[in-house]
Parts: C-alpha cells; sequence; structure tokens
C-alpha cells in the first residue's frame, strides 16, 4: 500500500515540455485513472511514478518518502503494458514467476505463488505455454498475473485494455475492478477511453498538454465540469456547446436565438458565454421549447436515438431522443432544456462561477 | 515473503540510501557497455592512427625513424606525378565499382522483385561471388584470361577479334580489373536493393499499374524515387569499399602493368612494403584517410538531414 | 512488366532468363570445381576424380592453413560478438552528447583504410611479439568488423519492444542483466548475423594476413593457397583443389544461415543516426 504524491514535478526532452508543475495526490488503496487525448503526457506522469522516466524537476514521493532516484522495483510497482511485454522466450509460468526470481525466492515459492496468481485469473492452462501461442485476451492476463504475483503496493495499467476487441474490453475491465476490490492496492490506470475512466475510477485525472484539468469523481467530473475542455471530454456522445451573450441580470441570449435566464453566476454585462448542455439532458416537447433545430441525420442505437440537428445559428446540436420520439431527417425539433442541467462558461473556458447555492446543491465550487 | 513491497528497513525509512540513483546506475552501465569496443577503437584504431600521424612526417624505414622532414612527405607525395595517376585510377575504379555493382544489383533485384520457380535458389546462387574468398576469386579469373592462352583470350580470338591482352595492356587491365570489382560487389547491391524493394508497399506498386504507369515509366516515377535513400546508403558504402580495397587489384594485376592499375592504397602499400619507405607510404594513406573522413562526416550530415525531413 | 495475376502460370520465362544469368555470372567459380576436379596431367584417368585434393593433402601444410584459418575466423566471429553486441545496445538504447560522438567515430572507424594503421599496429605488435601470431591477427580482424558488426546489432535490437526491457527493469533487473537475459536472449537472427558476417571478413581477408603472418606455420588459407599458386602457377589442379576448400566453408555457412542475414536492415539503420 502507498500513498503517492507528485509535488511540481515536470518532465521535459530537450526543450519540450511535456509535463510541466504538476500536483497530484494518489491515496492510498484508490484506483485513480489519467485520462486525456492522445501525447498529453499520460504515459510520461505513469512512467515517471514507474521510475523508467527521469523526473526533470520536482518530487516523486512514495508515503511522504522522496523516490525520484529510486529504482522500479525499490518503489514496489508493477506495471501492465499496452502491448504486454511478455517476455518471448519464456513460458506463460516462467514468465509470471520472473520477477521472484529475481528478487530470488526460492523455487517452491515461486511455483506456490505463480499457481495462486493464475488460480485468480484462470489461466492454469495456459502455464505451460509461451506467448506466441496465447491470445490477445490472454496474454492480457499473464501480463496482469505477472503484476499481482509480486504483490507490489502500486499497480500500473498503461491502457491495458486498448488491443482487446470491445467484448473482451468490457470484461476485463470489470475484472481488473474486481482485482482492485480484492487487492485493495494503490492502482493507477491511465486510458483514453473515457468510458473506461469513468467506470473504472475512484478518482479521475484529467490531462491536457501536460497539465491537469480537473481532478475528481467520475459524478463530479460529469455534472460539475471545470471547463469548456473537461466538458468536452467526459459525456458521450459529446456535451453540446451553444455562443451566447450575458445581457445582463442573468439573461444569456443565445446566437441560436432564445433566452436563458441563469441568475447567480459571476458574469459581466455583455460578456460573450458558451452554454453547455448534454443531448440526454434535452427535451423536446414544444412547452418548454428554446430554439429550433432541423435534423440532418439520426443514429439508431435502438434503446436511444442520437437526432444531429442544425440550428438557426448553424451551430450544430445532438439531441437524445428515447423510444417515444423519433425524429426523422428533415423534421422541426423544438428543442428545450432544464435551468439546472445547463453549464455555463466563460470566454476563458472557465466555467462561470456561481455566487449562490446552485440547484445541484454541490457547493465546492464556490471557491474563488 | 513479500517482495519489492514496503519493507521498513531498519533506520526506518523506506529507500535507505544508496550510493547511486538509479539513472547513474544506469548511465554507468551503459558506458560499461560501450567500454571494450571503446578501448578496441582505441588500441587498433586511435593509437595507430596518430603514430602514423607522426610517422608521415618522418622519412625513416620501418623501424627506425629517420629524420624529422616535417610535411615534407606531403609535399613530395603532391608533387609526385605517380600519385597523381594513382588519384586518377582510384577515381575511376571508385566510380566503375559503385556505379557499376548498383547497376547490375540493382537490375538483378529487380528482375527477381517478382516470383517465379527457383527464385530462392538464385538469390543465394548470386551472392556467391561475394562470399567467395577474394584469394579464390582473383585465382579464377587469372586462369581465365591471364595468359594468351586462357579460356577468354582465346574465345575472343576465335570469333575474330584479334589478341586481347586483358591483363598485359595498361588500358585492358584497367578495364578488366574494374569489370572484375562490379563482379565481386554486385551482390552486396543486390541484397541492399533487394531488401529496399520489397520493402516498398505492394499497394503502392499495384495502384501504379492500375493508373498505367509501368516499365520504365514505373521505375522512373516510382521505383527509384521510393529506393532512393537506400541507393544513396549503398553507394556511400561502396565508395568506402572501393577506395580502401586493396586485394581485388594486388591480386589479380598487382597494380600493373606500367603501374596503370594502382589505386592510392596499392601504391601506399607498395610504397611501404616494397620500397621500404613508411614516412611516404603513409602519408598516402593518410591523405586517403583525411579525404575519406571529412567525406563520411559530410554524408553523415546529409543522410541525418535527409532522413528527418 | 506484366500486370500481376495470381492464377497466372509459373513464369518459366524469368527462370531460364536468370539461369543464363546465373551461368554467366558464376562461370569463374564453376570452373574452379571443374578445375579441381580434373584428373592431373600425366596421368590417364578420365572424367571427375578427387586426386588433386589427395595430392594437397599429402604435398602441402593445407590442413593446418585450413585450421589457422577456422581458428582465427572463429575466435574473431565470437570476440567480435562480445565486443559488438554492447556497443550495439548502448547505440540502439542511449541517447545523448556522449553517444553521438561515440556513433559517429564507429562511422568514421568504418571508413580507415587498413593500410593506414597496419604499419604502427606493426611496429606495437613487434613490441609485444603479436607479429606473425595468429592471436594478433585475430585481434585486428575483430577491430575491423567492429563498426559493420555494430551497426547491425543496434539495428536488431532496434526490432526489439522496449517495454520488454522496462518490463525487467520493474521485475528487478538491474541494465546489465535485462541486456543478457532479455535483450541477447531475444536476439539470435542478430547475433548469428554478426557472427557470420565476422567469420567472412576474417576467412576471406588476405591483406591483413599477408603483412603479419610471417611463417608457414602461422599461414591463414589465403596466404597458404597464394603461395602455393605463385610456386605451381601452371599446375592449376591442385591450386583449385586447394581453392575450393577454401570457398566451402563460407558457402556452407551462408547456405544454411542465409535467412538471418540482412545487410539491408544495417544500410537502413546507418542512415537512421
Ligand atoms: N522520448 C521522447 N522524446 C521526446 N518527446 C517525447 C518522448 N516521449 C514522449 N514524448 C512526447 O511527450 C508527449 C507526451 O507523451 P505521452 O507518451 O506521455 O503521451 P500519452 O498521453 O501517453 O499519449 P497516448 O494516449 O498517445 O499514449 C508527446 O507529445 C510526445 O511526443
Ligand atoms: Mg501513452
Amino acid at each position: 500500500m502507498a500513498r503517492i504524491e507528485l509535488k511540481n514535478v515536470s518532465k521535459s526532452y530537450g526543450n519540450h515540455e511535456v509535463v510541466w508543475d504538476l500536483d497530484l495526490v494518489i491515496p492510498d488503496g484508490s484506483l485513480t485513472v489519467f485520462v486525456g487525448p492522445s501525447g498529453c503526457g499520460k504515459s510520461t506522469l505513469l512512467r515517471m511514478i514507474a521510475g523508467l522516466e527521469d523526473i526533470s524537476a520536482g518530487d516523486v514521493l512514495f508515503d511522504g518518502e522522496r523516490a525520484n532516484d529510486v529504482s522500479p522495483v525499490r518503489r514496489g510497482v508493477a506495471m501492465v503494458f499496452q502491448n504486454y511485454a511478455l517476455y518471448p522466450h519464456l513460458t506463460v509460468r516462467d514468465n509470471i514467476g520472473f520477477g521472484l526470481k529475481m528478487a530470488g525466492a526460492g523455487k517452491d515459492e515461486i511455483r506456490e505463488r505463480v499457481d495462486e496468481a493464475a488460480d485468480t485469473l484462470h489461466i492454469e492452462p495456459l502455464l505451460d505455454r509461451r506467448p506466441a501461442a496465447l491470445s490477445g485476451g490472454q496474454r492480457q492476463r499473464v501480463a496482469i498475473g505477472r503484476a499481482i504475483v509480486r504483490d507490489p503496493t502500486v499497480f500500473l495499467f498503461d491502457e491495458p485494455l486498448s488491443n482487446l476487441d470491445a467484448e473482451l474490453r468490457v470484461v476485463m475491465r470489470v475484472e481488473i475492478a474486481k482485482l482492485h476490490q480484492q487487492l485493495r492496492a494503490t492502482m493507477i490506470y491511465v486510458t483514453h477511453d473515457q468510458v473506461e475512466a469513468m467506470t473504472l475510477a475512484d478518482q479521475i485525472v484529467v490531462l491536457r498538454a501536460g497539465q491537469i484539468e480537473q481532478i475528481g469523481t467520475a459524478d463530479e467530473l460529469f455534472s460539475e465540469p471545470r471547463n469548456l475542455f473537461v466538458a468536452g471530454f467526459i459525456g458521450s456522445p459529446q456535451m453540446n456547446f451553444l455562443k451566447g451573450r450575458h445581457i445582463g441580470g442573468g439573461n444569456i441570449e443565445l446566437a441560436a436565438g432564445g433566452r436563458l435566464h441563469m441568475p447567480g453566476h459571476e458574469l459581466a454585462d455583455g460578456e460573450p458565454v458558451t452554454v453547455g448542455i448534454r443531448p440526454e439532458h434535452i427535451v423536446t416537447q414544444s412547452e418548454t421549447s428554446l430554439v429550433s433545430g432541423r435534423v440532418d441525420v439520426v443514429e439508431n442505437l435502438g434503446g436511444v436515438r442520437f437526432a444531429h440537428t442544425t440550428l438557426p445559428s448553424d451551430e450544430t446540436m445532438v439531441v437524445e431522443s428515447r423510444a417515444d420520439v423519433r425524429p426523422k431527417p428533415g423534421d422541426n425539433l423544438s428543442i428545450g432544456f432544464s435551468n439546472r442541467h445547463v453549464h455555463i462558461f466563460r470566454e476563458s473556458g472557465e466555467a462561470a462561477n456561481r455566487l449562490t447555492e446552485s440547484a445541484i446543491g454541490d457547493s465546492f465550487r464556490r471557491v474563488e | 515473503m513479500t517482495l519489492g513491497t514496503a519493507k521498513i528497513d531498519k533506520k526506518g525509512t523506506r529507500f535507505g540510501n544508496t550510493a547511486l540513483s538509479a539513472t547513474q546506475a544506469r548511465r554507468l552501465t551503459l558506458a560499461g557497455l560501450a567500454l571494450p569496443s571503446i578501448l578496441l577503437m582505441v588500441a587498433i584504431n586511435g593509437y595507430p592512427i596518430l603514430f602514423a600521424a607522426f610517422q608521415s612526417m618522418y622519412d625513416g624505414s620501418l623501424l627506425n625513424w629517420g629524420e624529422f622532414v616535417g610535411f615534407g612527405n606531403y609535399a613530395e607525395v603532391f608533387r609526385d606525378p605517380a600519385f597523381w595517376r594513382a588519384v586518377r585510377f582510384t577515381v575511376i575504379f571508385t566510380m566503375a565499382g559503385v556505379l557499376g555493382s548498383w547497376a547490375v544489383g540493382f537490375g538483378l533485384a529487380l528482375l527477381m522483385l517478382k516470383p517465379f520457380p527457383g527464385r530462392a535458389l538464385f538469390r543465394v546462387l548470386l551472392l556467391l561471388p561475394w562470399i567467395v574468398p577474394i584469394v579464390v576469386s582473383s585465382m579464377s579469373w587469372n586462369w581465365l584470361l591471364a595468359t594468351p592462352y586462357s579460356l577468354l583470350p582465346q574465345a575472343v580470338e576465335a570469333i575474330g577479334l584479334g589478341r586481347v591482352m586483358f591483363l598485359a595492356d595498361p588500358t585492358m587491365a584497367m578495364i578488366t580489373v574494374c569489370v572484375f570489382k562490379v563482379w565481386i560487389s554486385y551482390p552486396f547491391m543486390l541484397m541492399i536493393m533487394g531488401g529496399a524493394l520489397q520493402a516498398i508497399d505492394k499497394n503502392v506498386m499495384e495502384a501504379a499499374e492500375v493508373d498505367g504507369c509501368s516499365g520504365l515509366r514505373r521505375l522512373r516515377h516510382m521505383i527509384l524515387p521510393m529506393t532512393a535513400r537506400t541507393t544513396y546508403i549503398a553507394w556511400i558504402l561502396m565508395v568506402f569499399f572501393s577506395v580502401n580495397d586493396f586485394p581485388t587489384i594486388y591480386l589479380l594485376t598487382g597494380g600493373g602493368p606500367l603501374s596503370s592499375t594502382t589505386t592510392l592504397i596499392v601504391m601506399a602499400y607498395r610504397t611501404v612494403f616494397q620500397d621500404f619507405l613508411p614516412g611516404y607510404g603513409v602519408a598516402i594513406s593518410f591523405i586517403v584517410t583525411i579525404a575519406l573522413v571529412a567525406l563520411s562526416i559530410f554524408l553523415l550530415r546529409q543522410i541525418r538531414k535527409s532522413s528527418l525531413q | 512488366m506484366t500486370p500481376t495475376n495470381p492464377k497466372k502460370r509459373p513464369d518459366w520465362a524469368r527462370t531460364i532468363l536468370l539461369l543464363i544469368i546465373s551461368t554467366v555470372l558464376l562461370s569463374p567459380l564453376c570452373a574452379v570445381f571443374w578445375l579441381s576436379l580434373r584428373p592431373r596431367l600425366g596421368t590417364d584417368i578420365a572424367g571427375p576424380t578427387f586426386t588433386n585434393f589427395v595430392y594437397i593433402f599429402r604435398n602441402t601444410e593445407v590442413l593446418l592453413w585450413l585450421s589457422n584459418s577456422l581458428g582465427v575466423s572463429l575466435i574473431a566471429a565470437v570476440c567480435s560478438l562480445i565486443v559488438a553486441a554492447p556497443a550495439g545496445y548502448v547505440l540502439s538504447r542511449a541517447r545523448g552528447r556522449a553517444v553521438n560522438a561515440f556513433s559517429l567515430t564507429i562511422f568514421a572507424v568504418q571508413s580507415l583504410p587498413v593500410i593506414v594503421f597496419i604499419i604502427p599496429l606493426f611496429v606495437m605488435f613487434a613490441q609485444v611479439s603479436l607479429v606473425d601470431s595468429l592471436a594478433g591477427v585475430a585481434i585486428i580482424y575483430v577491430a575491423t568488423s567492429i563498426s559493420v558488426a555494430c551497426w547491425m546489432m543496434a539495428a536488431y535490437f532496434d526490432s526489439i519492444p522496449k517495454d520488454l526491457e522496462e518490463a525487467a527493469w520493474i521485475d528487478g533487473c538491474s541494465v546489465f542483466t535485462t541486456f543478457v537475459r532479455i535483450v541477447l536472449r531475444n536476439s539470435l537472427p542478430g547475433i548469428l548475423s554478426v557472427m557470420i558476417f565476422s567469420f567472412l571478413l576474417a576467412w576471406n581477408d588476405y591483406l591483413i594476413a599477408l603483412v603479419f603472418l610471417r611463417s608457414d606455420s602461422q599461414f591463414t588459407l589465403p596466404i597458404g593457397l597464394q603461395t602455393f599458386f605463385q610456386q605451381n602457377q601452371t599446375d592449376w589442379g591442385p591450386v583449385m583443389a586447394c581453392a575450393v576448400i577454401m570457398m566451402l566453408p563460407p558457402i556452407l555457412v551462408f547456405a544454411t544461415l542465409n535467412r538471418f542475414f540482412s545487410v539491408g536492415g544495417v544500410g537502413g539503420s546507418l542512415a537512421g543516426r
């Protein structure tokens, strides 16, 4: 078990800053997920925690102790790589037992612990094969086996499921969640798949260009995104964004027509804003209609349909509709939504601060 | 037993104190791994080069350095008409070696690009001139054309082209040596260019064919540009192989007749080991070295630049 | 060229064309075999015989030369691997100014003419009695093969995923044990190409042996053969029998292991740095 702390951590390759002055606490026993677009520095951050990458500035602390110069083994980390990195010349048994062997464990102990890990992961029949003779999912299990057998304090996963097909990904995702409950070790998990992030994480860290955009639980990120980037990144399909202007007194005029009354936000008169609303929060009954949109395309996912519409302002908007409403291309939809689901962002991209207790009742955002 | 997990040691710290950080240990190991090769290069290449640089400024014999003459040997070399003749033939020999072997090797690689019965066998067979020891191949060529009674001169005479003296006539000897060099070197080009051709995406070639780009036009507009980088590298390597080549010439003609096939390297060898003038001979080889090192550094930069784009 | 058609009949025309080309190109080598099997002058045996081979084994030191050559070439191949593999690993994995200088040096060494360091080496080796010794020659062979051997190893190591090493570090291997237990262990094709390359270089060398080996007992095959050839210019049979013995090992090595051998990869990797 370990609590990991990053203090003012930076990483640069030559002049190229990849991670910049980053502070982060990963609580003992938590499952923390790093998400962010490709190239944002997730892997780099994870590898710095693992001890595979030098830290250009700042400190990495394990249980309060500086670990910058400590080798990966002595940090007690185990890592599962995206392409598994199984040793091709060793059998599955030897692959899993390799770390124990390097640590000088006895033959019997290695055998016992490898069997135990194999039992947990249901890979006993594979123990005498070589990695080349395994399927992707099986390799993935072996890679996880190699990590758990050493009883590490910290598990690191770098996009471990991205090479699996969609179905297997769901199965393995559940198994990793189970594993976390069972082992209660600190786990850090890197992914660019926000569904994986939302389903697994105790704590999600959203990264962009080497900096943290927001840290929070899945619910917090979903309902209280701190800025446009997080709002757009979390949730599928994406949040809709509409241009507007605060005309004073909490009234916002949308470029697409219609007016919202959103009191309690710290906005100047005449300030341009972006209004965000998730597709699932849109209602298409005429009584709440705010703007109207022409349907271009309808995606039918079975239970839900997503209508892609164009507003009078030429902005596009995705509308989720349940079974009872069946929009067709060419239809005009009257689009409305309740104020409590609306997110307001200032021109800088930051969410507008609220002045009073909001309808959602969560108040941490009032901090200046 | 828990491994790698939080073992709090006696001092109460988790990681304790180590003399070396993980990074330092890694750097040190890598330096250690490079060390044997560095030592070898210093002992067998570096030190002798320095030694040679000094020796080229003396006019003595093999084991007795003699008088210090400064750059006298170099000045003398540059005044020596034999040196300039050797430069001329070195250039001819190198150009012929590079371009000739490239043309033959690339042509064969193109011929063998598509599958046909026996392709695997031919791939190995055609590499033989490169694998067979030079002593053996020079001997076989000697048998083939050295004397007027050898097979090739007899054959040429029989078809009415008169008496051709392949190794006794200076011009003919130059041509023969160049052809011999091409024959020895084309397999190297065949291998490298064959690899480059196979690396070309099949779909691109097929797309070109669909677009009606075939035959010579495909060669010019598709294949040559796509293998240009490899061609460039292969040429550079072959320049070095040719300029530094000693046995190819020495074993076939010994540099003769009338020094017509003497390259700089052969000249340096003969000056040192037959005329026993090490200072002078080393000066010659040093001029070659400096030219080649300069060339190699320049070309390495060039390739790096082109590979960045 | 004709459009590709998977159902096309085998391209025999091309086979015949290449057969003709190969016959022309390989005729000098065929002549070697043919001459070695031709009955000796003055005997009345018709058809191929091995009398030439019997003759050279009886009347020359060919067996000694052969064992000298084999010994030197094998030692050179092994030593070259021992030196080049770690250096190639550094070239493949380490980054930085020092590494750039290192790779530039290795590249420059490749371009040095052997002749330029042979004289000083001769003087050096004379002081430590390595002249006229097979060990001395083997050392120089390792040095002459080192550049290409390093690049070949580096090119091969480049193809080994870095993750594999990182996994090993995390499993508790040091950089050195990772190199030996993980990287080298999975580099057999690369190791074989380097050894083949160095073996052939040593086996085929003429110049270094010519300068350094002075006495009959130390001769390698090329020198022995050349000496023998100079003494028996007109008696081609035994000379060619000797030549056959000399060219068989490289041909055999190459024919069996050529699938591991790729110079193309080296060329490509040279450009990458
Ligand atoms: N060795 C390196 N040298 C220079 N730049 C590097 C190096 N490794 C990574 N980078 C850069 O660092 C940035 C972050 O890389 P990183 O691998 O951490 O991204 P990532 O978030 O894991 O992306 P992905 O989702 O694609 O895996 C990238 O812009 C990358 O180009
Ligand atoms: Mg990554």
